[in-house]
């Protein structure tokens, strides 16, 4: 089991209010240690993504704190954000993509290299450098965004349903090697999925979320150790918690539409 | 499979031509109402010296033209881009030099303007620009915003987000611009120097044209017309070549 | 017998009475919008002349954008008026079959107009003129014969749209015009009276206002051409010393922006300079032509350097046979007289 770190992340009460008038979160509180793997579970639109935007300081709370690393970073290397699309520069190569980050904070492509080699290596793209994204494969190209996150050493990694769009096979490889990856690193991350095995296959913690406003429904805390692996998928605990979670998803899925 | 492509159009232009050579010959169709092919290929070899000079001004202006636009309309655009108040003022503006028919202002701008050759500029920079600048404003603001919102992650400056996102985002758009600006930049040009006419020496293949059609030289006219035709084919390969040698690696991106 | 021959020549006279009655169809192409330079041929028109001639004349207007010159030898049209003889010349060099058949104008109305008091009261003072707005179909011709003949230069040349603004703003600057037409209008316009070099007082002698037609026209009608040809002479006469107000009327109606003020000066001004009836026209009729003139003028174009040696067949310019007979000689003459 991990150490647990003091909270790296906390969110207290957190309202976000769009311009349009939407209510996205009401009242949203969450802390998150420096070294801890927490998802959110929930439907669509229920909020999840908002809350990676205010953990990374790109969008400001209406009302309540948020307080993060990104906050008082002046130099963007505290947080990295993995989307949903692999959001690669499609003029430019693996290698180039995977740069970006230290190039946008100054360091030049050779003094960047090793760093950069290293973290391909990692993720299982050393004879890809110079490829471009439009010769890759989904999987693929979420490992460059997974990589381009990974290279400047952040504190905190976001991670907004990354794995939503591939398949299960290629999705199942990649939640292996992200875990991984998060030991390797130790970073804070918070991940938010609609798929309650992925969650529980990944986490520590479970938040699930219900939806308009977002606000957290349920907390399941996922206890078995690291390095997991397919035998976990099998294993009767991970049914149960399985089982938790979709009853808690199902239930926050339904109180919606109760309140205005 | 590229020998086929580049065969069968050239046997159609072939035919074509040959067509073109045998009605005039069976139907005894005079010169001076519609040339023979032979007898248009003689009267550019035998007025080269004059075509030629013309062919070269009309070329200059056209490349000069297109430059101008795309230095203009890349500048306005990324203004626009940047400013959507600026936007929303001047857009009509740049909408009104579009519409207005380049055949009736080209006279006003010889008016004003004291230097031919300027005024044929900017008769053919009115007509080029408009496609680059609404080309890389929509290229500009097509970014995906969640690049955007990487860039802001890393605290990118302005200008690494000009010349690191927004610049190689809107590459395609306008690089699409261009190619239409191309022939409407030697469009504009021609049309200009035809309606306002040039004076002296500083004459393109527009007044050789003109001046061919008053003295009834109808071969030379026409020599002239394949000249230019001969000037849009090439900014139109120019172009396109350009265009797959920069973008290819676009292609087909997430 | 006697019966026989009588029905027969009954039958004749039925049928020559019939045609003479019989109007033919004609189309005359002018090279402007109507104006007093075009006046003999709506007078023609306007009194009934042509008619007299059985001839239903009707008159296409020229103007700033349009070229009616292809127009002749496609066919659409039965008779063109055309400036000067460079374009009968280039027709015949580019084997384009048509001829000129008559020159309404013994002197070419073509002129360089100046400002004033800006010294260019001088002929020779206008090659240094450091703007010449003159228009493409001069460009390409006359101003050609200007540079090699009197050292004009093409730095000072600048497009000429018929719009006189551009001079009348400009002092120092000089431009083209008809020196029967556009004076008057500078008058109106500029308030001023400008000064008035006619090329054909220095050496620009071509005819002016010819009439053109096919070569197969004159071939296979050439009665229809001479009928066409005497009825606009004797216009012309009416035009000139006789009645005018109903020609005016009609160029009028045809040109809105002509005013009948307009007309009326600038016939004093064709009287004035001898642009219709003078030199041999006086004795020959209005109309008339010269093989020598036209050679001396081909060679002078020569000089300049329109043309080389050998390519032009003068022969097939013009067809001198239908003028040269004194036709209207007397009316003028009378109609003179009256006034």
């Amino acid at each position: 089991m991990v150490t647990v770190a003091p909270p790296l992340i906390v969110l207290d009460a957190v309202e976000k209010r769009f311009d349009t008038g939407l209510l996205a979160l009401e009242r949203f509180s969450l802390k998150v240690a420096a070294n801890e793997f927490v998802t959110l579970l929930g439907p669509s639109g229920c909020g999840k993504s908002t809350v990676l935007k205010l953990v990374a300081n790109l969008v400001l709370p209406t009302a309540g704190t948020v307080l993060s690393p990104a906050q008082n970073d002046q130099t963007g290397r505290s947080t990295a954000f993995v989307f949903q699309e692999p959001t690669l520069l499609p003029w430019a190569t693996v290698f180039d993509n995977v740069w970006l980050p230290l190039r946008l904070q100054g360091q030049s492509r050779d003094a960047a290299r090793s760093l950069i080699n290293s973290v391909l290596a990692r993720v299982g793209l050393t004879n890809f450098h110079q490829s471009y994204p439009a010769q890759l494969s989904g999987g693929m190209k979420m490992r460059v965004s997974i990589a381009r996150a990974l290279v400047s050493q952040p504190q905190v990694l976001l991670m907004d349903e990354p794995f939503a769009a591939l398949d299960d096979i290629t999705r199942q490889r990649l939640n292996v090697d992200l875990l991984t990856w998060w030991h390797d690193q130790s970073m804070a991350t918070m991940f938010v999925t609609h798929n309650v095995a992925e969650a529980v296959f990944l986490s520590q913690r479970v938040l699930v979320m219900g939806a308009r406003p977002g606000k957290i429904f349920a907390e399941v805390h996922v206890d078995h150790a690291y390095p997991r692996d397919a035998r976990f998928r099998e294993s009767t605990q991970f049914a149960t918690h399985c089982k938790t979670l979709s009853a808690a998803l199902d239930a926050a899925s339904s109180s919606e539409g109760m309140q205005p | 499979m590229k020998c086929e492509q580049i065969w069968l159009p050239t046997m159609v232009c072939v035919g074509c031509l040959l067509g073109w050579e045998l009605l005039v010959r069976w139907a005894q169709i005079p010169a001076y109402t519609l040339p023979a092919p032979t007898a248009v290929i003689e009267s550019l070899v035998l007025n080269w010296n004059s075509l030629a000079a013309s062919w070269w001004f009309t070329v200059k202006i056209t490349f000069s033209a297109l430059g101008l636009a795309c230095a203009g309309g890349v500048l306005i655009a990324a203004v626009f881009a940047l400013s959507p108040q600026i936007e929303r003022a001047f857009f009509p503006l740049a909408v009104v030099l579009q519409v207005t028919p380049i055949v009736a202002v080209a006279p006003l701008i010889l008016i004003y303007v004291e230097s031919t050759m300027t005024a044929l500029l900017l008769c053919a920079w009115i007509v080029a620009f408009f496609p680059i600048l609404s080309n890389t404003i929509i290229g500009l603001r097509s970014i995906d915003a969640n690049l955007v919102d990487l860039f802001r992650l890393y605290r990118a400056t302005p200008w690494q987000r000009l010349t690191l996102l927004r610049a190689p985002c809107a590459l395609p758009y306008f690089l699409a611009g261009v190619k239409i600006s191309g022939g409407l930049s030697l469009i504009g040009a021609v049309t200009a120097e035809m309606v306002a006419g040039a004076a002296g020496r500083d004459t393109g293949l527009a007044s050789r044209i003109l001046e061919a059609s008053f003295r009834t030289e109808t071969p030379k006219m026409f020599a002239a017309l394949v000249l230019l035709v001969a000037t849009g084919i090439l900014i139109f390969f120019i172009f396109n070549l350009l265009s797959t040698l920069l973008l290819t690696r676009y292609a087909q991106s997430d | 017998m006697m019966s026989k021959k009588l029905f027969k020549l009954f039958v004749l006279l039925l049928l020559t009475t019939g045609l003479a009655q019989a109007q033919q169809a004609v189309s005359f192409a002018t090279n402007w919008k109507a104006q007093a330079a075009h006046g003999g041929f709506y007078q023609a028109l306007a009194d009934g002349t042509y008619k007299k001639y059985g001839l239903e004349v009707k008159i296409i207007q020229g103007g700033p954008q349009v070229n009616n010159r292809p127009l002749l030898p496609a066919g659409r049209i039965d008779f063109l008026m055309t400036g000067n003889l460079l374009h009968s010349f280039d027709n015949v060099k580019n084997k384009v079959p048509v001829v000129a058949v008559a020159a309404m104008f013994q002197k070419d109305p073509q002129a360089l107009m100046a400002h004033p008091g800006q010294g260019y009261e001088n002929f020779t003072a206008l090659k240094h003129a450091p703007t010449a707005y003159i228009a493409k179909d001069g460009q390409f011709t006359w101003w050609q014969w200007l540079k090699v003949t009197h050292g004009f230069k093409d730095e000072a040349l600048k497009p000429y749209n018929y719009n006189l603004g551009p001079f009348l703003s400009n002092a120092k600057s000089i431009q083209q015009g008809y020196s029967v037409a556009e004076p008057i209008y500078i008058k109106e316009q500029g308030k001023f009276n400008s000064v008035v070099h006619l090329l054909a007082d220095h050496g620009f002698s071509t005819y002016s206002t010819l009439i053109e037609t096919r070569a197969d026209t004159l071939k296979n009608k050439p009665e229809l051409v001479q009928k066409f040809v005497d009825a606009s002479i004797l216009g012309w006469v009416n035009f000139m010393y006789g009645d005018r107000q109903a020609a005016t009327t009609l160029m009028v109606k045809d040109n809105p922006e002509l005013s009948a003020a307009e007309v009326e000066a600038s016939v004093e001004l064709m009287k004035q300079q001898g642009i219709v009836d003078s030199g041999d026209a006086q004795t020959l009729g209005i109309g008339t032509m010269k093989a020598e003139r036209i050679q001396d003028f081909y060679a002078q174009m020569i000089q300049a350097g329109l043309y080389r040696a050998g390519d032009v067949d003068l022969s097939q310019v013009a067809a001198l046979q239908f003028v040269n007979k004194s036709v209207g000689v007397e009316l003028a003459r009378q109609l003179v007289k009256k006034k």
